[in-house]
């Protein structure tokens, strides 16, 4: 590793899972980070005038994390098998998330299990197929950060689907079939090529996982024009 | 540097490790941020967790194997694309072995020689990710201390007489602020892992002034 090289070479298969789209960005309803990264991502893609293709990518939480479970009241651990250092990594992303979130009057509330978002993965591709799924990110990310959604419900599902005005009819069916299928096609083959997390953002060659990469992606978008920038958690409104 | 009439709760602890190329890429935006707001610093020298590096793929790979291993890859791409940026020279990410004579020379400047404590942090952090320092050899990091004009004698004395015992309460510090992990900051009792989260620490540091970081 050397200051003096250019840009390192990125493996091809990203830029192949990438295809057209300009930057595609792989995101999780069950992940606080994701949550975070749409309002800045969408804030630098408008004033660059770039089309983000929002892609599900379902994350295995307990083959890395461990996995637990809270009781009803939402804070003793009813089962865990977690180690004191994987707990430790969950709270501080928490209250990372958190304090971030409060900046943008966003509520993050923990979670009580790991939830499966496999169902909420596959509504997005059924609103993303009717040209809708900005809407209904907005209709579904707060709510579930507020505790107020069942996504593994597909009657929670679809109710969310129609509050971002989008037809729901036979989603039922689609989500058991062709949609499933679709949803674990993607999914494998985002994991495949290497995206392990949310947000991850496919631009040009490159690939980058967290919101923290928006400085550099703008300067990729933008040209690489003058020196690449830093990492940062920094606002993309003007 | 180290304020004395600043309380501990309105310093800002920066928690480094020689041996993390994270905290290298961290060392000159953390310095940048001192220079702009002016805010007191407790420099601390922490034992993080060295990386691994990826490991090699195998037949009986499960997902969490694998997710461990673009994990590793993801961040070896992410040293040398911005150490690059940054126009800094990371020698190989992946080291064993310890930095306790650096970090003790680092405690001894930090309290003693506070003027001369950044431009040794930074040779010292370029020389050993050049591999061109034994961060655990004290004759070595005397010798390091001589070409910067301060005293190596001097600071050889101190390390052999008070070294052990300095180490240890500032790696006792360093547990006691939950800082096991570099880089790492931690103001007013808030820890940030990372050097993304510099606009934030730049924002609070700022009386919550300027653009919000995201």
């Amino acid at each position: 590793m050397s200051g003096s090289r250019a840009a390192p070479a990125f493996p091809e298969r990203f830029a192949r899972l990438r295809g057209d789209a300009r930057i595609a960005v792989y995101i999780d309803l069950k992940s606080p980070y994701a949550y975070l990264a749409i309002g800045p991502t969408r804030d630098l893609c408008r004033r660059l005038d770039v089309a983000i293709d929002w892609r599900p990518f379902t994350l295995d939480i307990p083959s890395y994390l461990g996995s637990a479970r809270l009781a009803k009241d939402g804070k003793t651990v009813e089962s865990s098998q977690r180690s004191n250092e994987q707990w430790s990594g969950v709270r501080y992303a928490y209250r990372d998330a958190r304090r971030y979130a409060r900046l943008r009057d966003l509520t993050i509330r923990g979670t009580v299990k790991i939830w499966d978002s496999s169902l909420a993965g596959i509504a997005m591709l059924w609103a993303k197929r009717r040209g809708a799924l900005d809407r209904f990110l907005d209709e579904a990310y707060p709510p579930f950060w507020r505790r107020e959604l069942d996504i593994e419900d597909a009657s929670v599902l679809e109710a969310v689907l129609a509050r971002a005005e989008i037809d729901a009819t036979g989603f039922r069916d689609w989500a058991r079939g062709e949609g499933r299928q679709l949803h674990d096609r993607s999914n494998a083959e985002a994991f495949d090529a290497g995206v392990y997390g949310v947000p991850t953002y496919l631009v040009e060659d490159e690939v980058w996982f967290g919101r923290e990469h928006l400085p550099r992606i703008e300067w990729i978008l933008l040209g690489r024009a003058g020196r690449a920038p830093e990492v940062a958690n920094r606002s993309f409104r003007r | 540097m180290t304020g004395g009439a600043t309380s501990a709760s309105e310093r800002l602890t920066i928690a480094l490790d020689l041996r993390s190329p994270f905290s290298y890429l961290a060392l000159r935006p953390s310095f940048e941020l001192v220079d702009e707001t002016g805010v007191e610093v407790e420099w601390l020298p922490v034992r993080a967790l060295t990386l691994s590096p990826p490991s090699r793929p195998g037949p009986g790979d499960d997902r969490g194997v694998r997710h461990r291993r673009y994990r590793a890859e993801m961040l070896a791409r992410e040293i040398e694309v911005y150490a690059a940026a940054q126009g800094l020279t990371i020698e190989g990410p992946y080291r064993d072995g310890g930095a306790d004579a650096v970090h003790l020379a680092w405690l001894w400047l930090r309290d003693g020689a506070p003027a001369r404590f950044r431009a040794f942090l930074e040779e010292a952090f370029g020389r050993y990710w050049s591999r061109k320092l034994d961060p655990e050899q004290l004759d070595d990091v005397s010798a390091l201390l001589d070409e910067l004009a301060l005293d190596g004698a001097r600071f050889r004395h101190w390390a052999d007489r008070d070294g052990p015992a300095a180490l240890s309460a500032s790696q006792a510090r360093a547990a006691e602020l939950g800082l096991l992990q570099a880089p790492a900051y931690r103001w007013q009792g808030e820890l940030f892992l990372g050097r993304q989260h510099l606009p934030m620490l730049r924002w609070l540091l700022s009386g919550r002034s300027g653009e919000v970081p995201i």
